[in-house]
């Protein structure tokens, strides 16, 4: 028990910050201090969780003790990864978020409570090693996103973002479920490792339900991530969601939909392509995400208003890295039993959310006193009137289009080069169309910058907010940008471990003692 | 011994930063510093750094005492994993590169000092000093780099440096332009080096790290055994040096490069940035020793260079125009060296030549400084009354550049002349180098001239017949040696003239300007002065380091570097009897005496008609040597010229028809046009969303079932 409470201890603290805001916050006056000071007891708290997270992937116990409460969480270095970039996300929006929801009339407590619920259920979505667990993480996840996409509740934006996501969202939850009963019942268990176990001897007759299943799955995980055709709530309610929690979706959401993804890909459903029935995931991976991303870019292109086009970057973004997902170690074939993702996913993702964090801090300083100002024209002059936040904004930009030396070009370099190492190059034309749609949203991405810096300043004075921890949280951002993006080597490995870490390899290890009175029927029926 | 208690290796990154620190905060702070803040930021940085080589040395001496090939390398992490390749952000302090550590700090330091009396009522001081600063740190990196892609970050840091300091006055057009023209020509040189470095990358095991390249081409079974691959590397590094070293046909930047503060013509377009060149190829020892025809023409390149800027030396008028062409032709000797093989030499002759042209340099820089900015020697003469410190320097390194002993020049540019005729590749131990190559080549000439599986014998009579041409046409090479003897000797001869022309006209004989700078020209301030002062001594004693075995005294110098030079030695041969020696040196005695007399004949006997009746009698040569050979103008009709044409019209048609309209905008307004068709989808309806899904469901579908 100390043992599992041990491991889930960057889970636990988060949980521990969200009650404790929750508990706590009807007895601290209703003012901009109070507010402030859970934006920073929300940084530290989710700081401690990526402390907790950086000490167990140092000393993280010995290798039989890295599955929690009975194979349903685990500590992988894949789990401590994901959570400690989700962690991540939700420091920098805590930062972010005060003087923000001040400025538009909507501080109340409740929202760093409902920031801190969405990040545990993320961080249980990444470290899930079951059905049940991801199921649950998901929907506590999802739940405290929708309430916070609505949380500007005098804008109707606001409120009808958060209903249509909402709506979109159950759609795709009630995909999931039908798509997880299925797996029950042809396994006979939750956890990843017996579903693989049971899906790479298939019974006879099972091949129908297997695809059901798998399409049920997939259709809830490319929701999740915003894939073409399923993408269309997310420009809504991007646009509609208090600035710092659409970052922190493009951020936060993206980190652990594509978490949990890999688990069910590379996991629960690793010997599917083992099978006589020789899923197609992979290529189906790879047409999604083409299609995607040019569908993202395309759109993202016309958008006047720079939150839109962010969200609209976002789905290009999300298919860079459905086609990342099919580059697996060691032969490249996804769904070969002892394939893992390689680091291109996680170190691109990343890339990726702290330049939507950065990109999107740097968008709520403009504007004061309930306006939210994020069209290209109203950015005109803030290099000049607020040269940190137009630099930070610049920065995410130029990290967003993947140009040295930024960290968002060594993600894309790692993601292009795993990607054709696949096969010797199997998908070469997917990765041709993805430079050419990196070329086209380097237009978008750049037009920002102009506006930033290069158009003249009219008539209009536009006030900024200005505020301490908003300035951090920009120059995290900034400094993550820069930094790793000089000298990433250290944090591509990293990445490389967590990708190997997807199975745990003390879960197959546990099962295969337990449970051959289940397999070996399923093997004999076979012969 | 050195009482270090730890290990220098951790004092390389120090040393290479604190210069980059000094110009950090000049750079962004210099202007709420005051005037002596900045020169106390940007000397002690430098003198810091000097101190902190100096440790280094000693250190390193004291380590070879245990191990003779010690070297402290420090690895300060992996830049970039890619594949197979790897680069490492990492310093390498061998022998070679602590005398040129010792050499760019100790001279950057005392021109930094001297800058202090030179530039006293500039108003950008402060950016001076940064540049200045970032130029040490930069050259601190090229001679510390500890693989190929490291001193190619140094290589274009000491460019961009060069560039801003002879752009320096960039309000004056022609100093800006002559800053563009070093960088373009530098630029040029450099797309050689680029392509050697992917090259190297390429073949040899996919790292540029000096020690693992040492290893691999010293190693015949790893070795790329085509021996004009490796003529190609070696050829394009080269091109790289020509470029930085300023040798024909790239060295028409430096000239040029004199528009900058004299300081920086002391530092950088003399003593250090243009030996670059000198030090790569030297670095690369091993992999240049290896082709002796790329040798060969790198020595007839560095010859060629040497005498043909020695004779435009000859009747240049601008003091500092005439020391650019002796640093031009003093650099072609040291390329001659490394062409030979004499590595050793070379890297000695950049060592001493370092000290007296930077002295010459300064002692330049305080005429200047003493004349009001007066640049042309016609209109000085006699100044020695005025600025007796300046002139004794100025004597001195007249003397040792001359090469007249026992100054430092006689030591190295002798060693240079000898080593020239007396070294030779040694053929055999290159053939069998290359014996895999020749096996390869006589099978392909076998099978192609049998039709079918050739059969040994004809294999093994091939092979041999092509070893026989190799060794044949390496041997065939050594005539170039004697040519190049023979040029350098006619160099050594009018360098002698020319550096006393230069003095005499000068420093003796009658003033010729007007008395209004008569009476106010005055001597070095104490900062130049001292600077002058220990160039000068080092000009002197300089080159004792070095003195030939011939003197029965043990060469510490040669000896010092062998552990970085040992391969090259191994494949170039050669020692020359004593008496031999002895004769050799006595004729670069009698040349230098022969020059410097003549220069006493035509210039320091007072004024006299016979320089004019000399240029009268030839006046088209005469023309032409003053024109520069009209190499400018050459290049400017034929290469620079045209080029404006073409890209003009590149311009017209290709980048605004097809670039700009076919490519950029037309894709660019149907991406804009599609864009606008997507957003019809998106209409704000559940509804709509939710038809989406099922889309995407039944997409899903078909490629499931």
């Amino acid at each position: 028990m100390l043992h599992d409470l041990a491991l889930t201890s960057p889970l636990l603290i988060l949980l521990f910050a969200a009650l404790f805001t929750l508990v706590v916050d009807p007895f601290l006056p209703s003012t901009t201090e109070a507010r402030s000071f859970w934006g920073r007891f929300g940084a530290g708290t989710s700081a401690m969780a990526i402390l907790a997270c950086a000490m167990l992937w140092k000393h993280g116990g010995n290798e039989m003790h890295t599955v929690a409460f009975g194979y349903h969480l685990s500590a992988s270095p894949m789990s401590l990864f994901f959570t400690a970039l989700v962690a991540m996300s939700a420091m920098l929006t805590h930062l972010s978020s005060p003087k923000y929801l001040v400025e538009q009339g909507s501080s109340y407590g409740e929202y760093y409570a409902l920031l801190h619920f969405a990040t545990f259920g993320m961080a249980v979505m990444v470290s899930s090693e079951s059905l049940l667990s991801l199921f649950i993480g998901l929907e506590i996840m999802s739940m405290s996103i929708y309430v916070l996409v609505a949380f500007k509740r005098t804008s109707a934006a606001s409120v009808e973002a958060g209903m249509k996501y909402f709506i979109m969202g159950s759609v795709a939850s009630a995909f999931l479920l039908y798509g997880m009963a299925f797996l029950f019942g042809m396994s006979g268990g939750t956890s990843f490792i017996e579903i693989q176990r049971a899906l790479a001897m298939p019974k006879p007759g099972q091949g129908g339900w297997l695809h059901l299943a798998v399409l049920m799955t997939m259709a809830a995980f490319l929701f999740k991530v915003a894939a073409v055709p399923f993408h269309m709530w997310t420009p809504d309610a991007y646009e509609g969601a208090p600035t710092p929690i659409t970052g922190f979706m493009s951020s936060g959401v993206k980190v652990a939909a594509f978490g949990a993804f890999l688990k069910i890909l590379y996991a629960a459903l690793a010997g599917v392509g083992m099978s006589e029935l020789h899923l197609p995931m992979a290529t189906m991976l790879a047409t999604f995400g083409v299609v995607t991303m040019t569908v993202g870019n395309l759109l993202a292109l016309t958008q006047k208003s720079v939150k839109r086009m962010l969200a609209y970057s976002a789905i290009a973004h999300a298919g860079y890295l459905l086609l990342g997902c099919v580059a697996s170690v060691p032969d490249g074939t996804l769904g070969a039993p002892y394939a893992v993702p390689t680091g291109a996913v996680p170190f691109y993702l990343v890339g990726y959310a702290v330049a939507s964090l950065a990109a999107f801090a740097a968008l709520s300083t403009v504007g004061s006193g309930g306006e939210e100002l994020t069209g290209e024209a109203q950015l005109v002059g803030m290099g000049r009137r607020y040269p940190f936040a137009g630099a930070v904004l610049g920065l995410a930009m130029i990290s967003l289009a993947g140009v040295p030396p930024t960290l968002g070009f060594f993600g894309k370099l790692q993601l292009l080069r795993d990607v054709l190492a696949v096969e010797n190059g199997k998908y070469l034309p997917h990765v041709i169309i993805l430079v050419l749609n990196s070329l086209v949203s380097a237009y978008y991405y750049l037009r920002v910058t102009v506006f930033v810096y290069m158009r003249p300043e009219g008539r209009t004075e536009r006030e900024y907010v200005r505020e301490p921890s908003l300035t951090w949280a920009m120059g995290i951002a900034m400094a993550a940008l820069l930094i790793i993006g000089m000298l990433p080597y250290r944090a591509m490995t990293m990445a490389q471990t967590a990708g190997a870490g997807v199975r745990t390899a003390v879960a197959s290890r546990h099962v295969a003692h337990e449970l051959p009175a289940k397999a070996e029927p399923a093997a004999a029926a076979q012969k | 011994m050195t009482a270090f208690s730890f290990s220098p290796s951790a004092l390389l990154p120090i040393i290479v930063l604190l210069p980059l620190l000094g110009g950090i905060l000049n750079g962004l702070f210099g202007k709420r510093f005051s005037r002596q803040t900045v020169y106390a930021i940007g000397s002690t940085t430098v003198l810091a750094s000097f101190l902190l080589s100096v440790m280094v040395f000693q250190g390193l001496r004291g380590a070879m005492v245990t191990d003779p090939n010690a070297a402290f390398r420090f690895e300060a992490y992996h830049w970039i994993v890619a594949g197979n390749y790897s680069f490492d952000f990492a310093f390498l302090a061998d022998q070679l590169s602590a005398v040129m550590l010792r050499v760019v700090t100790g001279v950057g330091f005392l021109v930094h000092l001297s800058t202090t009396s030179y530039m006293d009522d500039d108003p950008g001081i402060a950016r001076y000093f940064a540049y200045l600063n970032l130029f040490v740190f930069s050259m601190l990196m090229l001679v510390l780099g500890k693989n190929l892609a490291m001193l190619f970050i140094g290589w274009e840091g000491v460019g961009a440096c060069s560039y801003l300091l002879i752009g320096f006055w960039f309000k004056d057009m022609d100093k800006a332009e002559a800053g563009q023209k070093a960088f373009v020509v530098n630029r040029i040189g450099d797309i050689g080096f680029v392509v050697a470095i992917f090259l190297l990358l390429a073949y040899a095991g996919g790292s540029v790290d000096f020690d693992s390249l040492r290893a691999h081409f010293s190693d015949s079974a790893r070795a790329i055994d085509h021996a004009p691959t490796i003529t190609l590397i070696c050829l394009l590094l080269f091109v790289g040096a020509c470029g930085k070293s300023a040798q024909i046909p790239l060295y028409v930047w430096l000239p040029d490069a004199m528009a900058g503060p004299t300081p920086v013509s002391a530092l950088i377009h003399a003593a250090t940035m243009v030996t670059a060149g000198v030090y790569m190829i030297a670095r690369m020892n091993f992999l240049f020793a290896l082709s002796p025809h790329a040798m060969t023409v790198v020595m007839m390149v560095g010859a060629l260079t040497a005498i043909f800027a020695a004779s435009i030396g000859l009747v240049q008028n601008d003091i500092k125009k005439v020391l650019a062409y002796s640093t031009v032709s003093q650099l072609g000797f040291m390329v001659i060296a490394v062409g030979a093989g004499a590595f050793a030499a070379g890297i000695f002759h950049l060592f001493t030549h370092a000290f007296f042209k930077a002295c010459l340099f300064l002692g330049a820089g305080a005429v200047i400084h003493g004349l009001h900015h007066e640049q042309d020697i016609r209109k000085m003469g006699g100044l020695k009354k005025k600025m007796p410190l300046v002139n004794a320097t100025f004597l001195i390194s007249c003397i040792a550049i001359a090469g007249l002993p026992p100054l430092a020049g006689f030591f190295s540019k002798d060693a240079i002349l000898a080593e020239t005729v007396a070294l030779k590749p040694d053929a055999e131990k290159l053939a069998a180098y290359y014996e895999g190559g020749f096996k390869r080549q006589a099978f392909a000439e076998a099978g192609a001239a049998g039709g079918e599986a050739a059969d040994m014998a004809k294999v093994a009579a091939a092979e041999q017949g092509i070893k026989k041409h190799y060794i044949e046409s390496v041997e065939h090479l050594g005539i170039w040696r004697k040519v190049a003897f023979a040029l350098g000797l006619c160099a050594a001869l009018m360098t002698a003239f020319y550096m006393f022309r230069l003095y005499f006209l000068t420093f003796t004989g009658e003033y010729r300007g007007d008395h209004h700078t008569w009476d106010h020209a005055h001597d070095a301030p104490w900062p130049m002065g001292s600077a002058l002062a220990i160039l000068a001594a080092l000009s002197v004693v300089g080159g004792w380091v070095g003195m030939p075995f011939a003197h029965g005294h043990y060469n510490f110098f040669y000896h010092w570097l062998e552990p970085v030079l040992a391969r090259g030695k191994e494949l170039v041969e050669g020692e020359l009897a004593p008496s031999v020696e002895y004769g050799l040196m006595g004729l670069s005695v009698l040349v230098a005496s022969i020059g410097v007399f003549i220069a006493w004949q035509l210039y320091g006997r007072g004024v006299s008609e016979v320089p004019a009746r000399i240029a009268t009698t030839f006046r088209p040569v005469y023309n032409a040597l003053l024109n520069k050979y009209y190499v400018d103008e050459f290049y400017h009709a034929v290469v620079i010229t045209p080029l404006r044409a073409v890209s003009r019209a590149l311009f017209q048609v290709v980048d605004r028809v097809l670039v700009d309209l076919a490519m950029v905008r037309g894709p660019g307004y149907a991406l804009v046009g599609l864009s606008h068709l997507g957003r019809l989808a998106q209409t704000g309806e559940v509804q709509a969303y939710l038809i989406g899904t099922v889309v995407g469901v039944a997409a899903l579908a078909w490629y499931l079932i």
